[in-house]
């Protein structure tokens, strides 16, 4: 499949190189994905991915506009109120506690975006780093890196997770909740970035650059990383929507973010124990939340596949 | 010896180092950790500070961490997992015999269903491309990926169980019940961890297909004169499902990661459970123990794949498998 979507670069390249003017073409080897405005084209013809996209940005939306939408304070106690069912004066009810469970959600979508969000900084940028240096060193770098991925990846990712998020688990929950998915989830994308390397580097572009004397930095950071970037976004579209669902699963058993801090999951696992009295929209609202934004990544991730290189398409 | 005999031999000798690491691994990892297995079960205060240092002595809790991990290996090579330090002092391995059957019977049924749903599911997409049936497939895997498995969990006990009153909530007694009055408790866990499997399995089989039915090799089948379904089944079925050996394969890797949750939500007495309680207790003969088997397990089962990927596609050599795997 790599050579053939190389090819297909190639000859696209070639197309390109001679209708750009002579400095674009000098640095065209460092362009040789797909042209942008073609890739934004077919995504946006992609009416499911385009709904994904709407959904992530409203989503990010509120949870940037929180406290302005809120209504009601997320903590504030309503004495008599407790599990009530969704009404003009609580739109999503009440919960055990008598708060108001709109405003948690809606503050609860600044807690779960911002776990997910930047646990994926984190692993992105260890997994691209270490694939980048395993793809392009080889040697006994890659072999240290490529066996520490086996050994991760033999243990169930949601088993070690749970099993450092509770030997972990201290005051700051937070922290630790974002750098516990951030650092279980690197080997898959370190696996696929050192692959992007390993098909791209044996090529002329690369042979050249090495020749007028490019350091491997430049190789990697200038030449390398942009051409392995499509895949990169593609992989991080497709995690953001993993994370939420591991914080969530985290703090449903009570191991991610603590309350009285609101998160979708530890929502989840507050309303369970109300569930048994027909208190549903504590469990459904919350739910539905993880639910919506999980699809929404997913239906953009694959939008953004089909756009990027339309060889891998399903349909 | 053959070739593919001296790979299998030279895949699980790779095995030993890494279960190696798999250990030292874990063993860092629980150890870099705040806090203290003795205080875990000595939960109540005031208890005589002498008492707590003996119980650390008699665990060994008070040697240096490399004499620690030697003497954990030591035993290891031996094949002893060591005693729990909660569960009443049994002994690991004894524990996790116990447990297994519970955690292989529901994964495997889960397993074999979501198989047995998906394939035909993703054949009848691929030939029915764009149809009603292919839309509804389509949009319901996407669904069954998003849907998280222990909020469906938990709106399956609410309507099935709380609501209709169909089904118990939790599987206490599922060990002892006798079997058709057992089935009851394997509907809910079952449909959980079906559904996403399903979701993603059919994607796989759908496009694998579409891919086959596309291949030149097809249209010189039905040149030929061959029936369509003859063409469909023995030329294309059978190329389709190679790559879904490595989708279920990464399915089963995963296996003890969704049975914590859903082991914890539905009670049910498997392998899951018990790490997960042993890592609330700090446990930690009980945590090595069953990441090391469940490790031993996915290299196995990956070992599998390469082989079974070769034995079923000649086109794909030995050495391909081994570049590949970097």
């Amino acid at each position: 499949m790599d050579s053939k979507r190389t090819m297909v670069q190639k000859t696209s390249d070639r197309v390109r190189q001679q209708a750009l003017p002579p400095i674009e073409a000098e640095r065209s080897h460092a362009l040789l994905r797909p042209r942008r405005g073609l890739v934004l084209r077919r995504f946006f013809d992609n009416r499911l991915a385009v709904a994904g996209l709407v959904v992530v940005v409203l989503f990010y939306a509120v949870a940037v506009a929180a406290p302005l939408i809120s209504r009601d304070n997320p903590d504030a106690l309503n004495p008599g109120q407790r599990s009530q069912p969704p009404s003009v004066a609580h739109w999503l009810g009440t919960d055990r506690n008598t708060r108001d469970e709109y405003a948690r959600l809606i503050l609860g979508s600044r807690i779960s975006l911002s776990v997910g969000t930047t646990a994926v900084l984190i692993l992105m940028t260890c997994g691209t780093a270490l694939g980048a240096l395993a793809g392009y060193f080889g040697g006994w770098v890659d072999t240290l890196i490529m066996r520490s991925t086996d050994i991760l990846l033999a243990i169930p990712q949601i088993l070690l997770l749970i099993a450092a998020a509770a030997l972990f688990s201290q005051d700051n929950s937070l922290a630790v909740t974002i750098i516990v998915i951030g650092l279980t989830s690197w080997p898959g994308t370190a696996r696929l970035v050192r692959g992007q390397f390993l098909s791209l580097k044996d090529q002329e572009f690369i042979t050249a650059a090495r020749t007028i004397g490019a350091t491997p930095a430049q190789i990697i950071w200038r030449h390398l990383f942009p051409n392995a970037l499509a895949v990169i976004i593609v992989q991080a579209t497709v995690w953001l929507a993993y994370a939420i669902l591991l914080e969530a699963s985290l703090s449903y058993l009570g191991l991610g973010v603590q309350i009285p801090t609101p998160s979708w999951g530890n929502m989840l696992q507050q309303g369970q124990s109300e569930l048994v009295n027909g208190a549903w929209w504590l469990t459904v609202f919350p739910g539905l939340a993880i639910f919506f934004i999980t699809l929404a990544f997913n239906l953009m991730g694959d939008g953004l596949r089909d756009a990027l290189d339309p060889r891998l398409r399903h349909s | 010896m053959s070739s593919l005999g001296a790979y299998i031999l030279r895949r699980l000798l790779l095995t030993i180092p890494l279960l190696f690491g798999l250990s030292l691994f874990m063993f860092v990892l629980i150890h870099l950790a705040p806090g203290d297995p003795v205080r875990a079960f000595v939960s109540q205060p005031g208890v005589d500070p002498s008492f707590i240092a003996q119980a650390r002595h008699n665990l060994g809790l008070d040697q240096p961490l490399p004499v620690q991990y030697a003497r954990y290996v030591g035993h290891l090579l031996r094949g002893d997992f060591g005693t729990a330090y909660t569960f009443n002092s049994t002994p690991v391995l004894t524990l996790i015999k116990a447990r297994v059957g519970a955690t292989i019977l529901l994964q495997g049924v889960s397993l074999a269903l979501a198989l047995l749903i998906a394939i035909p599911l993703g054949i009848l997409s691929a030939t029915r491309q764009y149809s009603f049936l292919d839309n509804t497939t389509t949009i319901g895997s996407f669904i069954g990926l998003a849907i998280p498995n222990f909020w469906l969990a938990l709106l399956l006990q609410l309507y099935l169980s709380v609501k209709l009153g169909w089904l118990p909530t939790i599987s206490t007694g599922e060990a002892t019940a006798p079997l058709p009055g057992r089935i009851r408790y394997f509907v809910m866990p079952v449909i959980v961890l079906a559904f996403p499997s399903v979701a993603y399995f059919v994607r796989f089989m759908r496009s694998a297909m579409l891919e086959v039915l596309r291949q030149d090799y097809m249209t010189s089948a039905r040149a030929k004169g061959l029936s369509p379904r003859v063409v469909l089944y023995r030329h294309g079925l059978r190329n389709a499902l190679v790559p879904m050996i490595t989708v279920t394969g990464l399915q089963l890797a995963q296996i003890l990661g969704g049975a914590v949750i859903i082991e914890q939500i539905f009670a049910w007495p498997g392998l899951g459970q018990l790490v997960y309680q042993a890592i609330t207790q700090r446990d930690y003969p009980v945590i090595l123990g069953v990441t090391e088997i469940s490790g031993a397990f996915v290299i196995v089962v990956s070992i599998l794949i390469d082989v079974l990927y070769v034995v079923v596609d000649p086109r794909i050599s030995l050495a391909q498998q081994a570049t590949a795997r970097g």
